[in-house]
């Protein structure tokens, strides 16, 4: 049995931001595709001019992760990947609102 | 081990043509991406179907797997579950190694045991020295509104690659006690510094990162940082307004309904969300409850009502 060691760590979005080589670090992934992703809309510099200018969120750092993933796995290309990604997110907001309004509902009845 | 039946996983004969399994792959890895999928489990089938793919894909590993015969016939079985035929490495032959482009933490020990020796074939000669920091990964979690307001440390039971002596990686069960970040919200992540693969010679582990979700709340729902309870009134505290006393996650609180508020109205209390820099807000939304008529008494009122009210809430539609 592992000792119970408590852990702690930290938000990864509340973290400072990345350039374009730390990405691409933390994604195990070429500037290429990342280029390709900001190309797409899929994630975008917060700050920068240039590509070695370029910040990002670090909330961009699981968009990204997430993209490629869905690129490795499913093989669609950044373009689908871009709109799988928007449904997605506006699916999971409507799942709330649909949330707040069953609710809503099932306490009136 | 236990035997992997992966054609069975696929949904294919065992005389399936290279398109049809990859039409199986693509249509099932659609239907079970952990990033896409809501069903049950989704994160365990699409692993079980990735490692499915890895080797019905591979002819050389395709032919090797198929030496074990329709079920498992031809292995093994002993109080250590199944085992290949004797013999059976002499006659297969994986020249791609053992894993490709999938991920090797994803695989079961059925596969590790068959297919993952010639992983550590791939590893560098000996006497050259390569690091190479350890891979991140990435878990969904669920947790507790409360949990994230207050702080508080949770345990989760995680699937993780460990290598062993021989270099084969294997999925090991491993608990965890995290500290949750206070104010975390549900769909940011926590990192853990060096908590995921081992590093390769003198470089350090990957990170843990901890993708949170929360569990459904009884009474609160949560959008963002904001935290909204639906709060059952009568029509009469709607309509003469009143003070009364709300649940919220950190205590009771007084708050004061506006009178002639209608059903739906969302009264905010600023702040009281989710905890941080911007912290979010609390929202409450009114949400009007009839007595029912088969209390005499409150018959009798609706029929005073109707009688003495000039009130047709259908007027705009005509």
């Amino acid at each position: 049995m592992a000792t119970q060691v408590i852990l702690t760590g930290y938000i990864l979005e509340d973290s400072p931001k990345l350039s374009l080589i730390e990405l691409c670090e933390h994604c195990h992934t070429q500037k290429k595709a990342m280029i390709k992703l900001v190309d797409h809309g899929i994630i975008s510099p917060c700050k920068g001019q240039t590509v070695s200018q370029w910040r990002f969120e670090s909330h961009s750092l699981m968009r990204a992760n997430k993209a490629l993933q869905l690129k490795h796995d499913l093989g669609i290309n950044f373009a689908g990947i871009a709109l799988a990604l928007e449904l997605m997110d506006e699916i999971d907001s409507l799942r709330i609102a649909l949330q707040c309004n069953n609710s809503a509902l099932q306490k009136a009845s | 081990m236990e035997y992997k039946d992966y054609y069975n996983i696929l949904g294919i004969e065992r005389s399936a043509q290279k398109g049809d399994i990859k039409r199986a792959y693509r249509k099932l890895a659609r239907k079970y991406h952990p990033d896409v999928s809501k069903e049950d489990n989704a994160e365990a089938k699409f692993k079980e179907v990735n490692e499915a793919y890895e080797v019905l894909k591979d002819q050389e590993k395709r032919d090797a797997y198929d030496l074990l015969g329709e079920n498992g016939q031809y292995g093994q079985y002993s109080s250590e579950g199944f085992q290949p035929p004797p013999n059976w490495q002499d006659n297969v032959d994986f020249s791609s190694g053992g894993y490709t482009d999938s991920n090797k933490h994803d695989f079961s020990s059925f596969f590790a045991d068959l297919f993952g020796h010639s992983h550590a074939g791939a590893s560098p000669s000996s006497g050259q020295t390569y690091n190479s920091k350890g891979d991140n990964i990435r878990a969904k979690v669920s947790i507790d509104l409360e949990d994230s307001i207050n702080n508080t440390t949770r345990s989760f039971t995680l699937q993780m690659p460990e290598m062993d002596a021989s270099g084969q990686v294997t999925n090991q069960q491993r608990t965890l006690k995290v500290k949750i970040p206070k104010g975390i919200k549900a769909g940011q992540t926590i990192r853990l510094a060096k908590q995921g693969s081992a590093g390769i010679g003198d470089a350090p582990a990957g990170d843990l990162l901890l993708e949170i979700a929360f569990n459904e709340h009884q009474i609160y729902k949560v959008d963002g940082s904001d935290i909204y309870l639906n709060l059952p009134v009568t029509p009469w505290e709607l309509a003469l307004g009143a003070k009364i006393k709300i649940p919220t996650p950190t205590g009771k609180v007084g708050i004061t309904i506006p009178a002639n508020s209608q059903q739906g109205r969302k009264l905010r209390l600023k702040g009281r969300g989710l905890p941080s820099k911007q912290a979010g807000d609390f929202y409450v939304v009114l949400q009007v409850s009839i007595p029912p008529s088969t209390d005499p008494k409150a018959k009798m009122l609706y029929e005073q009502m109707q009688k003495e009210l000039d009130y047709n809430p259908r007027s705009y539609l005509f």
